[in-house]
């Protein structure tokens, strides 16, 4: 605490006007660094640490060995009893993901243009966004759950609903059918997301500077080139950040899988996080065999992302210039 | 609208309003169906005494106990010949004693009565005649008065009148397709059979949806109209699963396989009884939920802004490393690695502790990006620097003047702090597997299992006391938890 004398002390000019308070800056961000090596970024190298290890069991937690590419061969040979399970689970992810995403995705755009619309003026937006983006924030757990009771076998309000208005004559199990599972499934993750994806759809769409807008009513566009022109060209950063979260998020899909169906009917609803979790958490602790497929599974989510990026990347010069000035 | 538009509206609905007088069901004579049973007995007693009397004859045994078999065949097949005559006979004049049924003008057909012992094998409300010819006016009148409507507008271009119509002709729609749907489903008692819908159901339901659609492409009102049709029935679709558990949570077990219902009853606290009865402690479920969830977000609000502000207020080295370096960890997916972090944490003999549910939560590299950008927007270098100039350190500078003016800020990442965290599931999943430290998520699992079988009403009470804070809070701070979820989702 004697820098600030320093600074006042005759003849030392330099000092006055540049102290280094700049070193401070490290201590700030200090525990952040910290936590992220312990918590985050150690457990990630241990994980590939033991997809490589023969660390099955309590024991093995403690000194397991190095054991080379061993574990990932069950995976990419048919004969090993993991081959099927783990490409079985990976379909079913990447079918749910895509059943709820497209969707979503769809009407969140619907919804926040016409929620955007300066011609339109909807009235209650408010009102409609707040009911339509509550699902998201209640416990997955709570809604898997939910959702169970809701299309259990044989008394449920869902039977009930369809057997008092004639649909149905007895009731349906629905967790014995594949397709009624997964478009449950789906359905539920479609319901708990599209609000979600809405709001930040129209953040983005509010972001887009108002002179274009007024620009393209002075051209007179029609509320659809409004949309096509104008809007999904400048948000399609933000839906590209939106597809990448939804796909990262969809592929480590586990809450509601788990408790709604268990991976039921024949595991057609089981998912990769739900496999993963099957190996390392239940039975004989094969953390070895859990590790190496979230090592395949981390991997395709980089290079997933990383393609998506190039895919969608902005080829049209003029756009990008908007857009940089726009921010 | 146009002129061609409000004809052909105008036709379909007159061509829907005709199609309600001709015939849309059959409940054909049943009779037929019976004998169908003893015709099957009869064809299979024959094949089978055939085939017996072949073997004899096959084993070279006398000829009385053949002769014996062969009156047997006989007598079976002359008692076949004689229900396939009646068959026949019927079958030449069950058209004409089918009982056909139009929705208007009649009554259902006097002769029909409904199957008592069906009705309360299936669980199904009681069918009232009643209810349901009410259902079919009320379908008539509703788009008889779209036409009607329609014609007033006289095909001028804009006209409120083709709103109104709109609405009375979804309306109309919807009231015909439950009341078709009741039709079907009225289990008959014999000798009649249940109703057999002649196809006119399809016209019936489609002609006036043509209508609907070929109004609302034309006008913008209707297009209005349209969307908040389908925002109300969004909103419905959100609230509904939640009145559903909330409505269960107060009925009897008895009352909830009578069918659903949209309106409360009043065995809320009988059902509490038998979850509490049932070691379901949702008290300790709450405190453990809220002791992990305060304690990580009160971590990742502080360090969070502890870090934004460290990298926008000092030019460090790697300071804009270290940013870029943030926004590329947010996007790492935490579940992937989940069996490093559980066995890192086995090693450290953390597990059944709750420090790896909270420490963590001071990385939150999402946090730190929306609390840097809320920095840059809202804090002036100057105020840092008279701060410095009265001789306060650092971390006082930031504790006593920056973190006020970042309270808004940090209020809306606390909100989504807390609920993050209340709502994890898979962490604490791995981690706890001592009873007493089971998060409210934990315990949810509970209700799915068996001891719950029979217990409707109290597994719905146990879901409702998991989402009621949750729904609470969001109905007190939605507007914050809005902005929150915006600013998170918009970054490039």
């Amino acid at each position: 605490m004697d820098k600030p004398a320093a600074r006042f002390a005759p003849g030392r000019r330099k000092g006055l006007s540049k102290v280094n308070y700049n070193r401070y800056g490290y201590y700030f961000v200090a525990p952040f660094i910290i936590v992220f090596l312990v918590f985050q970024l150690y457990p990630i190298i241990f994980t590939f640490r033991t997809s490589v290890s023969d660390a099955i069991g309590w024991n093995k937690i403690n000194d397991s060995m190095v054991i080379g590419f061993e574990n990932f061969k069950m995976y990419f040979d048919p004969g090993s009893p993991l081959f099927y399970d783990f490409w079985n689970s990976f379909g079913n992810t990447l079918l749910i993901w895509i059943a709820n995403f497209v969707p979503q995705i769809l009407m969140a755009l619907v919804l926040a243009s016409w929620f955007t619309d300066t011609r339109m003026r909807l009235k209650f937006r408010g009102g409609f966004k707040m009911l339509i983006f509550m699902p998201n924030i209640i416990t997955a757990a709570t809604i898997g759950v939910l959702f169970y009771s809701i299309f259990n076998y044989p008394i449920a309000p869902a039977n009930s609903f369809l057997q008092q208005v004639g649909i149905l004559h007895a009731p349906f199990e629905f967790f014995r059918s594949t397709t009624a599972s997964r478009s449950i499934i789906s359905f539920v993750q479609w319901w708990m997301w599209y609000g979600n994806t809405m709001i930040i759809m129209i953040a983005g769409i509010m972001g887009i500077s108002p002179e274009l807008y007024e620009a393209g009513l002075v051209d007179g566009c029609s509320s659809r080139q409004t949309f096509y022109r104008i809007t999904l060209p400048l948000i399609k950063p933000i839906l590209l950040f939106n597809l990448v979260t939804s796909m990262i998020g969809g592929l480590q899909m586990f809450d509601i899988p788990h408790l709604l169906t268990e991976g039921n009917p024949n595991k057609t609803t089981n998912t990769i996080a739900r496999f993963i979790y099957q190996q390392a958490f239940t039975g004989s602790r094969n953390f070895n065999y859990a590790s190496a497929a979230s090592v395949i599974l981390f991997i395709f989510i980089v290079m997933a992302s990383l393609m998506l990026f190039w895919v969608m990347r902005e080829r049209d010069p003029a756009v990008r210039d908007l857009r940089r000035a726009g921010k | 609208m146009t002129r061609t538009r409000w004809l052909v509206v105008s036709a379909l609905l007159l061509l829907t309003l005709a199609l309600f007088f001709l015939p849309v069901a059959r409940f054909p004579d049943d009779a037929l169906g019976m004998l169908q049973g003893d015709i099957d007995k009869f064809t299979r007693r024959v094949a089978d005494y055939q085939a017996t009397y072949d073997r004899y004859v096959s084993h070279g045994d006398p000829q009385d106990k053949l002769d014996k078999q062969q009156a047997k065949i006989d007598k079976a097949q002359e008692t076949l010949d004689g229900y396939l005559a009646q068959a026949e006979a019927l079958q030449q004049d069950a058209a004409g004693s089918a009982l056909s049924y139009s929705l208007l003008p009649g009554q259902l057909p006097q002769e029909l009565q409904f199957d008592q012992k069906r009705i309360n094998e299936s669980k199904i409300y009681s069918p009232d005649p009643q209810q349901y010819h009410l259902l079919v006016y009320l379908a008539f009148g509703l788009l008889l008065g779209a036409l009607v409507l329609l014609l007033l507008g006289g095909g001028r271009l804009v006209s409120v009148l083709y709103t109104l119509s709109s609405i009375l002709n979804l309306a109309g729609i919807l009231v015909l397709l439950y009341a078709l749907l009741r039709l079907n489903a009225f289990p008959i008692l014999n000798p009649y059979g249940d109703a057999q819908l002649t196809g006119l159901q399809y016209p019936l339901v489609l002609l006036p949806t043509l209508a609907l659609l070929v109004a609302a492409s034309g006008v913008r009102n209707t297009k209005r109209t349209m969307i908040y049709v389908l925002c109300t029935a969004l909103s419905v679709m959100s609230i509904l699963p939640f009145w559903l558990m909330m409505v269960n949570a107060t009925r009897s077990t008895y009352q909830i396989q009578q069918g659903m219902s949209l309106l409360p009853s009043t065995f809320f606290m009988n059902n509490l009884n038998i979850l509490t009865g049932k070691n379901f402690d949702i008290l300790v479920g709450f405190k453990n939920s809220a002791i992990i969830a305060f304690g990580a977000t009160l971590l990742s609000v502080y360090f969070s802004s502890l870090t934004a502000y460290g990298l926008s207020v000092y030019n460090f080295r790697g300071s804009k490393f270290l940013y870029s370096f943030i926004l590329a960890i947010i996007m790492i997916p935490g579940q992937v690695t989940a069996t490093g972090f559980y066995m890192f944490m086995y090693r450290l003999n953390l597990v059944n502790s709750y420090i790896p549910l909270i420490i963590p939560a001071i990385a939150a590299p999402g946090t730190v990006f929306f609390l840097k950008q809320y920095l840059s927007a809202n804090l002036q270098l100057s105020l840092v620097e008279a701060s410095r100039i009265d001789g306060a350190g650092e971390f006082l500078t930031f504790n006593k003047i920056v973190m006020p003016l970042m309270m808004p800020a940090m209020a809306t990442m606390g909100i989504m702090a807390v609920i993050g965290s209340w709502n994890n599931y898979l962490t604490p999943l791995m981690l706890l597997s001592n009873p007493t430290m089971k998060t409210l998520p934990m315990m949810v699992k509970e209700l799915r299992g068996d001891i719950y079988r029979t217990e409707y009403g109290s597994i719905y009470v146990g879901l409702t006391l998991t989402a009621l804070p949750l729904l609470l809070v969001y109905f007190a701070l939605s507007k914050y938890i809005i902005a929150g979820v915006a600013v998170g989702g918009v970054k490039e």
